[in-house]
């Protein structure tokens, strides 16, 4: 079963031929070439493949590709502006919240997210936030640290 | 990619539909989420012809509150139940046992429509489906042993692992359930069905037809939960209302 | 443009060069190279743990359309491995499966929905044989030989004494024993494994994209399988998510890829599940350890005599080198005589174990230091009074002639008791509350490499051109510990270059150097070494250049990066004009760096395999952890680490923070929630939820201190700093529960059911007593 799926992908409307079978993630990487988005695991277990919807962090290989109809979503390539990396891109490479990487852009998604709702958040919410994405390098340490310079270089004026 | 098996996505917009909807396709399952059920199709544990998107009903979206009472709806999100003010300062415990719930991503996503009717989950039940054939199916499948006791005979131990169904039935939550016959209200400890595993399907004289499955209650997931959980106050012992237009069916 | 010249970057806080691809989405792993026309392909895999392969029937999933490739054990007799000796796995099971998830067949279709239905179609007949899934029960007498050629199931045994323990145990105030258990873990690292094989049919080569951490390896395993001469494969590694010496061997799942992509003569994708990323393991053995040492009232040891059984899983892969390691790392952290050493490497039919950071001497470290703490205890010492008490004294040669030149152990201890308060707070703490601290230590590399062809360890060229920019050429797999920004720094450094004049390209056998790979840590020491000699090289080519265009004399030449001048009243020559000069000699200017290892630090002869162990440097490491344990419910909190790396120099902070915390944070999973679980073989652990990966909320605030001993040999001084602070961790944590709660913990992990059952039992003693 092939619907007409509009939707809003990286601040552009959009109309696309999708299987109601199809996962979100699979949707945007296979078919859309958006290969950002990583799938880490079997299903909800890592959070690597962590897009927003509606400004939210949803987990894209437990979402039908059909369920996005009308909504907004957003991946790892629309951030940034002019060229320049956002805030919480730069917060995990000037910070190395990214080591090798795969997880990253999952929680840079979900970092955003958090920012987008809370400019100003303490450590604790830092951790509440992202506790749905897994890293296997940092430890976490400088993801954090990531998360607070993020923050500090957006209330500059930085998009997160 | 990962192929999924065949199925399509109904999208009811009205609680009348869903029953529709659910008449019309049998064998359908209800869609909140998907953090449990999609991570289920994925796996080969289920494979249902149809799943009929719950989350754009409006009347299911909503968290309606008076004086003496809130009433949920069983599309409302699990973040959106944590974090509303009323749930807070009225039913602490539930907000906090929404709170806890897996991780914040999947809060965004799962539902308290989907969280009441968890499938039970068991280290030999959730695994791929090669696993699974290869350790002969077991008892809540196609096989018929339970790999936790085999020994005991035609009982399975699958568990039911939903965080906020202890936190709703410490403050006497109802639950509504609609039907193709209309609707009824049940205590929701009435929801679950207990221990053993029964053999011959459950026939709702409201004309819904659901698998009568195993759903053991277990306490609250990590251990610091009981630590930090309130106590409910006589007020909100009161009268909570769970609004639950949905009743979980198994697959088979 | 007012920069100082010449640029620095060494010792800075430099971000890794390859991060904005990282944090924008562009970074390209494996999985992330699609084209059309590739193939899905899929394997399956024995549901039988151990049993004789009577038939592999494929033929009703041949006859399904679109199925362009199937493969089994009959289309392949070879046998790979990583160590020359000890190749005893064919990619495909053929005669026999040894584990549940055993590559039998695999297919490549036009889709992944029917090489799904395809593997469906497949009949797998056997003669099922028992099976065994411990140690203990694959050594038992009458148990089936997984191998032919190995007797009782045992890889290899290992056996040693250097001095004489009956000696030094004599010489002893308090002799102890125990008993410790360490639970198999898996590096779970965050990529799935994927390979991508091209087989080209007009030119009869191949190209394999695979997420490795060892290309040159794959390239030698693929030229072993297929038959095919190494000149017509190529392979490539993309960006890879992670490791941590799981990839430190050809998979089986690159080989099966080739196979299929030559039997279709197309394009074959195989991306793995996470469950089959868990199944093709390659992680830490399930290990037993019986420790028993002497120490003197001063804390001084006298004796140590070490037994080790670890269970192997089914094929040998490294195990032999797990197995020496977990030995002859006793030595090169503390100054010891009088050991003797029993291993056992044991096959089972279990999922093939492999080198897991920290590869064999992680287990042992947490026995060691837990059984140094106990005895501390016992004799009314502090537990950095007896490291201090056994110090090693730099340089030496340990008994087992392992060569150590630089020794920060000390400074290490220092910084951790300081920063984490301990004189002032042990024993000082709240109810439930307790530090604990441990040491640990590892290789720089491995100086003898596991292939031996003679050639130089580590070879790294760069390339200079019209465009003024440098690329260093390595064979070096990045895997996200940043070993390409290394190579870029130090080659900028010895320019005096800002690193944007540097790019580095990795990963490509048809472009770059061969590279052993990343393992053992040895890509800082060994390549950073050759890239500090193909600098100079380059270096030298640059300042005779500079001569000629500024007629002078080289050795009056004033190399300052940007700009190149004869004496400090001359204007010079910018570095671009010096190029230019330089490009009329040879056109594009290309230079080699090499590096090899010295014999002395080859390790030893005194027993069988003691080479294993040796390195040109060692770094080491002292942790201290914080814990908070809830008597009521088990849980175990660690609140704090201190740690402290010895790396020699830190070419770069933050890398080394970054490493030294995931390596930390590493050993805080082993310790405390991580363990493969299995279920008559069959893997019950091979997800994310039920194998349990701390998430945030369980991961302590981590502070570093970098020591840096300054090593002769090092480049610029380094040492390793991505694997040596794994294991202190383990036994700092048990060491501080047994701080917090007076109860000792000898098995791994410390999940929070054992530690209240622990604590029940106790309390059940206690009434019985009273």
């Amino acid at each position: 079963m092939t619907r007409l799926l509009e939707f809003t992908l990286n601040g552009r409307d959009r109309t696309d031929a999708v299987a109601d079978n199809v996962l979100l993630l699979d949707f945007l990487r296979e078919k859309l070439g958006l290969t950002g988005t990583k799938t880490g695991c079997d299903g909800g277990e890592c959070g690597a493949c962590t897009v927003l919807i509606n400004d939210k962090p949803a987990l894209s290989c437990l979402t039908l590709a059909a369920t996005v109809q009308g909504k907004r979503v957003e991946t790892i390539e629309s951030l940034g502006t002019d060229g320049q990396l956002s805030a919480v891109q730069r917060g995990f490479h000037e910070k190395l919240g990214s080591q090798c990487g795969y997880c990253t852009p999952g929680f840079i998604m979900a970092s955003a997210g958090l920012l987008r709702r809370n400019p100003n958040p303490s450590e604790e919410e830092i951790r509440e936030a992202l506790g749905s994405n897994i890293c296997r390098c940092t430890g976490y340490v400088k993801i954090i640290e990531a998360v607070k310079y993020a923050a500090a270089l957006h209330a500059r004026g930085v998009a997160p | 990619m990962d192929a999924l098996p065949n199925f399509r996505v109904l999208n009811p917009a009205t609680l009348d539909d869903v029953i529709t909807a659910r008449a019309a396709h049998p064998g359908s399952m209800p869609l909140g989420g998907g953090t449990d059920l999609v991570v289920n199709i994925r796996r080969g544990i289920v494979a249902p012809p149809a799943l009929i998107d719950m989350n754009r009903v409006a009347e299911l979206c909503a968290i309606k509150v008076d004086a003496n009472s809130i009433e949920i709806g069983a599309s409302v999100r699990l973040s959106a139940l944590a974090e509303h003010p009323t749930v807070i300062s009225r039913y602490p415990v539930l907000a906090q046992a929404a709170a806890h719930i897996a991780g914040p991503t999947h809060r965004n996503m799962g539902t308290v429509g989907g969280n009441l009717c968890l499938d039970t989950r068991c280290i030999f039940y959730n695994q791929s489906e090669w696993w699974r054939t290869s350790n002969n199916h077991c008892l809540k499948t196609t096989g018929t042993v339970c790999h936790v006791a085999p020994k005991s005979r035609g009982v399975c131990f699958a568990t039911f692992s939903g965080d906020l169904a202890p936190a709703l039935l410490t403050l006497g939550a109802e639950v509504d359930i609609a039907g193709p016959k209309g609707k009824r209200t049940i205590p929701l400890n009435n929801l679950y069905i207990g221990f053993a595993r029964q053999d011959v399907p459950v026939t709702e004289t409201q004309g819904i037809i659901c698998r009568c499955g195993q759903a053991k209650l277990s306490p609250p997931c990590a251990p610091t939960t009981r630590r930090d959980c309130a106590r409910p106050t006589t007020r909100s012992a009161s009268a909570a209302r769970s609004n639950i237009r949905w009743r979980a069916s198994r697959s088979r | 443009m007012n920069r100082p010249l010449p640029a620095h970057n060494i010792g800075n806080y430099v971000p890794m060069i390859d991060g904005p691809d990282k944090v924008s989405g562009r970074a390209k792993y494996t999985a992330d190279i699609l084209a059309l026309g590739q193939l899905a392909g899929r394997i399956y895999r024995s549901p039988y743990a151990h049993a004789e392969i009577i038939e592999v029937d494929v033929s009703q999933a041949r006859e399904l359309p679109g199925v362009r490739a199937i493969v089994t054990g009959a289309d392949c007799d070879k046998t790979f491995g990583v160590l020359p000796i000890a190749r005893s796995e064919h990619p495909l099971a053929r005669d026999k499966v040894r584990y549940r998830g055993e590559p039998v067949a695999a297919v490549a279709a036009d889709d992944d929905a029917t090489a799904r239905e395809a593997i469906r179609r497949i009949k797998l007949k056997v003669r099922e044989l028992p099976a065994y899934f411990t140690a203990k029960d694959a050594l038992a007498s009458g148990a089936l030989r997984l191998h032919g050629k190995k007797p009782n199931n045992i890889e290899r045994d290992v056996l040693f004494e250097l001095g004489s323990t009956t000696d030094g145990f004599a010489q002893a105030d308090l002799l102890r024993e125990a008993t410790y258990n360490c639970a198999e873990v898996c590096q779970n690292q965050m990529e799935m494994h994927a390979a991508i094989a091209e087989y080209d049919a007009v030119r009869e080569r191949i190209t394999v994209h695979a997420s490795t951490q060892v290309p040159y390896y794959v390239h030698l395993m693929l030229s072993q399988i297929l038959g095919m001469e190494m000149s017509r494969i190529r392979v490539i590694k993309p960006h890879v998510g992670g490791g941590f010496g799981c990839r430190t061997e050809a998979l089986n799942i690159e080989l099966i890829a080739a196979l299929l992509a030559r039997q279709a003569k197309g394009t074959v994708r195989i991306v793995t599940s996470r469950e089959e990323t868990f199944i093709t393991h390659r992680g830490r053995p399930e290990t037993d350890i019986k420790l028993k040492i002497g120490m003197r009232k001063d804390g001084r040891i006298t004796a140590v005599e070490c037994e080790c059984d670890q269970r192997g899983g089914a094929h040998s892969g490294y195990g032999v080198v797990t197995i020496l390691y977990a030995g002859s790392m006793l030595y090169a952290i503390y100054d010891l005589h009088n050991v003797k050493y029993v291993g056992r490497r044991v096959l089972t039919n279990t999922p093939p174990c492999g080198a897991f950071r920290g590869h064999g001497t992680v287990d042992i470290r947490f026995a060691f230091e837990s059984l140094l703490d106990q005895m501390a205890s016992e004799l009314g010492l502090d537990p950095f009074a007896v490291r201090r008490a056994n110090l090693l004294s730099s340089p030496t040669f340990t008994d087992n002639d392992l060569m150590v030149n630089s020794y920060g152990l000390p400074e290490c201890l220092d910084w951790v008791e300081r920063e984490s308060g301990w004189k002032q707070r042990k024993g000082k703490l709240d109810k439930g509350k307790g530090l604990g601290m441990a040491c640990s230590h590892y290789i720089s590399g491995a100086s003898k490499p596991v292939n031996w062809t003679g050639e130089p360890h580590a070879t790294v060229k760069i390339k200079l051109d019209f465009d003024g920019s440098i690329v260093v050429l390595s064979g070096a797999a990045d895997i996200g510990q940043g070993s390409t920004t290394i190579l870029a720094q130090t080659v900028a450094e010895v320019l005096g270059l800002d690193l944007s004049r540097v790019r580095v390209v990795t990963g490509d056998s048809e472009v770059v150097p061969k590279d052993n790979g990343s393992y053992s840590s040895r890509v800082t020491f060994m390549v950073g070494n050759a890239a500090l000699d193909a600098a100079r090289n380059l270096k030298a080519v640059l300042v005779n250049s500079a001569a000629r265009k500024l007629e002078a004399r080289p050795e009056d030449i004033e190399c300052l990066g940007e700009v190149y001048r004869a004496g400090a009243q001359d204007k010079g020559a910018t570095f671009d004009e010096v190029v230019m000069e330089a490009l009329k000699d040879s056109g594009t200017i290309t230079v080699s760096g090499n590096y090899s290892t010295i014999p002395e630090s080859y390790g030893g002869k005194k027993y069988r395999g003691a080479a294993i162990g040796g390195s040109m440097g060692y770094s080491y490491s002292a942790q201290v952890v914080e814990v908070t344990v809830d008597e009521e419910t088990g849980v175990v909190t660690a609140d704090k680490v201190w740690v402290a790396h010895d790396c020699g120099k830190a070419l770069n902070r933050l890398t080394v923070e970054g490493q030294v915390q995931g390596s930390v944070w590493m050993g805080l999973g082993q310790a405390m929630s991580e363990e493969a679980g299995y279920h008559d073989g069959l893997m019950v652990t091979g997800n994310m939820l039920d194998y349990r990966i701390p998430t945030i909320q369980d991961s302590p605030p981590i502070e570093v201190g970098i020591v840096e001993s300054n090593d002769p040999h090092g480049p610029f001084g380094a040492k390793e700093a991505g694997e040596g602070s794994l294991a202190a961790f383990l036994p700092a944590l048990t060491n501080a529960i047994a701080d917090a709660i007076g109860i000792r913990f000898d098995d791994l992990p410390v999940t929070p059911d054992r530690v209240f059952e622990a604590i029940e039992k106790r309390k059940r003693v206690l009434e019985k007593g009273a």
